[in-house]
């Protein structure tokens, strides 16, 4: 493998942004697009604390994340270089490699449909020149460097998840040692000040077919399983076309759909491949089984692919580097099946403390005490809070049998709300939110 | 891929060598030139951006006409624009006079070439032009006046300092080249003491910050050179023979304490007391001026003052001591150097009119008289928003009959044009530029054809000789004729004298100017009328009208005069050269909007959050845009950066007075109080 690194070092980089555009002209990148981006640490200049800046793109990572869980297979090291590649003939344009990646180096192009990002100017490393942003820096605050094994980085900014990106920082220097920056200020002052400029990476507006997708499979498990345990009549056609049409609107947000069947490729290590195959077993499992119609012991195997599924699609967030890592949360998915199954074949009591479990385990999990929180976000909470909770108390107590139904469905619709607040609380690490944290 | 050496020719300290990279013969990229000890590390955000710039869709490409009435401008030939022209000149010579044309260039790119201008003036039978200067002439002529010169030590001999005062300079925006010397420096162990209203980028490097009310610097330079004095931090032997008019400043400033300091300033007394006591006893030490800081109307004084502190302490003529400010020493082509190249000429050589100051333009202008003016030709320049007092320059602009700019762009003194004629790229045509901060000499060479329809100066003036019926002798006498091979004929010639230079070495790399100094005034012989440093300058008194001596005044227009209570600073951005580069995209993507910064005490008084629209005003004018709340700017001052266009709404220039500094006719452009309001 190539050993050339990146170093940056944080004493000399005046913000100037020269090497982002050098990025955009080398590569010919459309105006708007950022391939490497300068973020910068204390933005107000608040005089108690230090300011700097981080240029950012592709750390070309040893155990780099994107090309281990690209679904496709489409993402590759030139042994040469050392460079983490992706190539755009085999790429599905899925975007989950900009999600496992700390750095947010891959970026979807538009025109291509593809995802793509830093080549670490391939193209000049293998002349023996070096890269087009450490060729103009105008400090020589970031260079390339030969490297025996990467170090970790410790600078508040620079996300550090353990992948060995291909990057050295050299931390600021300990300075100001003379009279004080400016006056002691008045905190209160900070509510004036500028607001966070980060958006977070996953927009649940553009990814909600992910939601209902992954709602419908726990769905489905849950209703398939309950059936094992109680008289539920399943019909084998709708089954399938509820999941099948699940799987095919999850083909919409790719940015290839003809190369679609190349999502399965990397069974070996990526959990979107796994979640297809899972999900595809289940589907077809489940509908023959279903057609049969004869209860045998291969029903509790197809619930088990079906958990199986479920597990694999907690596991492609699981993977994501996030601020949260809660049990629930990486988990979130499985444990609303088995709620779920739990409704569908409670008895009176067991209902209601199910019931009580659930909320006692979503105010666990709140955030509402965020400084983010919205006014969009307390509005999930609450008609969580009354799908979930309020009604199906009332109803059960108005007649838990009679009404068993309207429990369950407004349960259900709790759950679909939990699962969009889901992706709405994802927010995967950027060095952009991380520099404003 | 081809590659080409050539140098930036914009009005910037850097003047960086660049190679540039043609494909098919369009620029496909630019990358630095190594051989450039002061600027060879990288290429600044702007210079990358040439790639576009050249190519620009909004880049002028044919000659146009603008409709007064309609005020559309269509496009014409050639033909008919030089007719225009030529006849124009040709009426308003008959009906008025020849000095009724305005002549206004500036410095929107340098060369040798530039003075084909001037040949042709000449041959019309003359012409109005400017003297003064907008940008650094209060320094020019108080380094002229202490020193005798303007030049200073190579920009690398910064790392042999041990002790480095930023005053009022921010090289991280405006030369960015340096902070790789001052990095050097720091790292050899020098200490680093930045001097500026505002927590620059450059201050984040820094040991000490000292934030004065902004145009108080001298004060702060003279309580400084007090303490000096009285704790005998000052090098006795180098005054006695270097200094003259030691023993006056020492009784004129032995009232000038900390404390009075610290009031003017606003600086604590600790810090003042602590930066005498670093200048006072580490050496080497070299104090780099910025430009901004004088443009105040007290800040040739101001400069005195600061120079004094080099004197005191003998920080002069060794390795890493000096006085940066401007280094002319690439001025080899110059008859005149600056700043009394730029004044009014004692004796008027009666073909020439030097008689509108260039920091009044709009004022001097409209009150000219004997003849009037009636038409402006402008070149290399956009007053409009770049002089002060921007609405009068544009009423000046609009009083005059008959308006020609030359450009690449429509700026804002475009769009006041009758003709606005395509302007060349720093690609389009070969001219040797200088620089002044670093010695090299460089060509600026030709690498493509001039898109479009665009020609360059040299010949759109050959084109209108012809027109207007110059002899044909005269004409080949004054100007080059338009070929590639005239022209670098014409450069040959200027570099004739020097056996150093040669076109064909300078296509290669840059070349440092025969006689160049590393280390300047190395001999101790300062060219003053006394032959030694002068503290005491009684040219100072006789041409400004100022003290003898270096003394602190308050500015014309300050806190303690104004009914605005808050200094407006218009520095310059690393976004852009004055008005040049914000139009691309690529730059946009970074530089996307104007913003006031202002300090969060200010802004909580008048009640405005960060991203609040705000009025910013006073008698001249008022802009309305955005409040960026910092803890960057001292309270009681705000900033916003000049060189926003009339559309952009952020034209500084609209509140500036047209005041000139207290020498060198220059521009005190930050002698401005504003208000600000949220809207």
């Amino acid at each position: 493998m190539g050993k050339t690194q990146f170093i940056f070092d944080a004493n000399k980089c005046t913000g100037c942004r020269a090497c982002e555009i050098a990025c955009k002209i080398e590569n010919q990148l459309d105006v708007n697009t950022n391939w490497r981006r300068v973020v910068t640490y204390n933005k107000d200049q608040k005089p108690d604390q230090p300011y700097y800046h981080l240029s950012i793109a592709c750390n070309h990572c040893e155990d780099a994340p994107c090309m281990k869980y690209c679904p496709a297979l489409a993402i590759f090291r030139d042994n040469k270089t050392g460079a983490v590649i992706i190539d755009e003939n085999k790429c599905i344009g899925c975007g989950y490699c900009s999600w496992v990646c700390p750095y947010d180096a891959p970026a979807f192009n538009f025109t291509k449909g593809v995802m793509e990002k830093c080549t670490f100017c391939n193209h000049r490393l293998e002349e023996g020149m070096t890269t087009a942003c450490v060729s103009v820096c105008p400090t020589g605050a970031l260079f390339t460097e030969q490297y025996e094994s990467v170090v970790e980085n410790n600078i508040t900014g620079f996300p550090e998840t353990g992948i060995k990106p291909k990057i050295k920082i050299k931390s600021i220097r300990k300075k100001n040692i003379l009279p004080e920056f400016s006056q002691p200020y008045d905190e209160s002052i900070l509510s004036l000040l500028s607001e966070k400029e980060s958006e977070p990476k996953i927009d649940v507006k553009k990814e909600w077919v992910l939601a209902v997708f992954s709602f419908i499979f726990m769905f489905l498990t849950s209703m398939f399983t309950a059936a094992e345990f109680v008289s539920l009549d399943l019909l084998p056609m709708p089954f399938l076309i509820s999941g099948v049409m699940a799987m095919g609107i999850s083909v919409i947000h790719l940015g290839k759909k003809d190369r679609a069947f190349r999502a399965i490729l990397n069974l070996k290590n990526s959990w979107l491949s796994r979640e297809i195959l899972f999900a595809s077993l289940f589907l077809g499992s489940a509908f023959i089984y279903l057609l049969i119609g004869q209860k045998s012991a291969a029903g509790l195997f197809i619930s088990f692919i079906g958990f199986a599924a479920l597990f694999a699609i907690d596991s492609v967030y699981r993977v994501i580097p996030k601020k949260e890592k809660s049990i629930y949360k990486n988990n979130q998915l499985f444990i609303s099946a088995v709620f779920f199954i739990g409704i569908l074949i409670s008895i009176e009591i067991s209902f209601f403390i199910l019931v009580i479990l659930k909320i006692l385990l979503w105010l666990n999990n709140s955030r509402l005490s965020d400084t983010t929180t919205s006014k969009t976000k307390i509005l999930f909470f609450y008609s969580k809070i009354v799908f979930g909770f309020v009604m199906p108390i009332i109803i059960g107590l108005t007649g838990y049998r009679e009404y068993f139904y309207y429990s369950v469905i407004s349960i259900l619709a709790s759950e679909l709300i939990e699962r969009f607040e889901f992706y709405i609380y994802l927010e995967p690490i950027t060095p952009q939110s991380e520099i404003e944290n | 891929m081809p590659i080409y050496t050539t140098a930036c020719p914009r009005n910037c300290y850097s003047t960086c060598s660049f190679k540039v990279l043609v494909k098919d013969d369009k620029i496909r990229s630019i990358e630095p030139h190594g051989e450039n000890k002061a600027a060879g590390e990288g290429v600044c955000l702007k210079g990358l951006s040439y790639v576009e710039r050249v190519y620009s869709k909004d880049r002028i490409l044919k000659p146009l006409r603008r409709n007064r009435v309609s005020n559309e401008f269509e496009e014409i030939s050639w033909n008919d624009a030089i007719e225009i022209i030529a006849f124009k000149l040709n009426e308003i010579r008959e009906k008025h006079s020849q000095k009724s044309v305005l002549y206004y260039s500036a410095s929107g790119t340098k060369g040798l070439l530039n003075g084909v201008g001037s040949s042709f003036w000449k041959m019309y039978g003359g012409c109005t032009t400017t003297y003064g200067d907008l940008c650094w002439s209060a320094g020019l002529e108080a380094t002229r006046l202490t020193l005798g010169d303007n030049k200073h030590n190579a920009p690398w001999d910064l790392e042999n300092a041990k002790l480095i005062i930023m005053w009022g300079k921010n090289p991280a925006e405006t030369n960015v080249h340096q902070i790789k010397h001052i990095d050097n420096a720091i790292e050899n162990g020098a200490r680093l003491v930045v001097i500026d209203t505002r927590r620059t980028e450059s201050a984040e490097k820094a040991d000490m910050i000292i934030q004065p009310r902004p145009g108080t610097d001298g004060a702060l330079a003279l309580a400084a050179a007090n303490i000096l004095i009285h704790n005998d931090w000052i090098d006795k032997e180098f005054i006695a023979n270097n200094v003259f008019g030691f023993e006056e400043l020492k009784n004129s400033i032995k009232d000038y304490s900390v404390e009075k300091a610290s009031e003017i300033t606003g600086v604590p007394e600790g810090q003042i007391y602590k930066l005498a006591e670093l200048i006072g006893t580490i050496k080497p030490m070299t104090i780099n001026a910025g430009y901004g800081m004088q443009r105040y109307t007290n800040s040739g004084q101001t400069m005195r003052a600061i120079l004094s502190l080099i004197s005191l302490t003998g920080n002069i003529g060794k390795p890493g001591a000096g006085w940066m400010f401007a280094n002319l020493q690439t001025g080899i082509f110059d008859s005149v150097k600056d700043p009394i190249a730029s004044y009014p000429p004692k004796n008027a050589d009666g073909i020439f009119r030097v008689s509108i100051p260039t920091t009044q333009l709009g004022k001097g202008i409209i009150e000219q008289t004997d003849p009037p003016i009636k038409m402006i030709w402008v070149e290399r320049g956009n007053p409009i928003p770049q002089n002060p007092n921007t609405n009068k320059v544009i009423e000046a602009f609009r009083s005059s009959e008959f308006n020609v700019v030359i450009d690449q762009f429509l700026t804002d003194t475009a769009m006041e044009a009758d003709i606005v004629l395509p302007a060349k790229s720093m690609f389009e045509q070969s001219d040797i530029i200088g620089a002044y901060w670093h010695p090299y000499i460089q060509l600026r060479q030709k690498i493509i054809d001039p898109p479009g329809e665009v020609k360059p100066e040299t010949e759109i003036y050959y084109l209108l000789a012809k027109e207007m019926g110059f002899p044909d002798s005269e004409i080949g006498e004054n100007l080059p004729f338009p070929s590639d091979e005239t022209i670098e004929k014409f450069l040959a010639k200027k570099l004739e004298p020097f056996p150093e230079l040669s076109l064909e070495r300078l296509k290669e790399n840059p070349v440092i100017a025969p006689g160049h100094e590393e280390i300047a005034f190395a001999d101790l012989k300062f060219p003053t009328p006394s032959g030694k440093i002068e503290l005491y300058s009684e040219e100072a008194n006789s041409r400004w009208n100022v003290d003898s001596l270096p003394t602190y005044n308050e500015p014309v227009e300050s806190a303690k005069s104004s009914k605005f209570s808050l200094s407006l600073m218009t520095p310059n951005t690393k976004n852009r050269i004055h008005s040049q580069f914000n139009n691309l995209e690529l730059i946009k993507q970074i530089s996307a909007k104007p913003v006031i910064s202002i300090n969060p005490e200010d802004a909580k008084r008048r009640n405005i959050k960060n991203g609040d629209l705000v009025k910013v005003f006073n008698d001249r004018g008022n802009l309305t845009i955005e409040a960026g709340l910092t803890f960057s700017i001292k309270a009681g001052a705000v900033s916003i950066t000049n060189g926003w266009w009339l559309k952009d709404g952020a034209t500084v220039n609209i509140l500036s007075a047209d005041r000139e500094t207290d020498m060198g006719h220059g521009a005190a452009f930050h002698d401005n109080m504003v208000e600000v309001e949220k809207v």
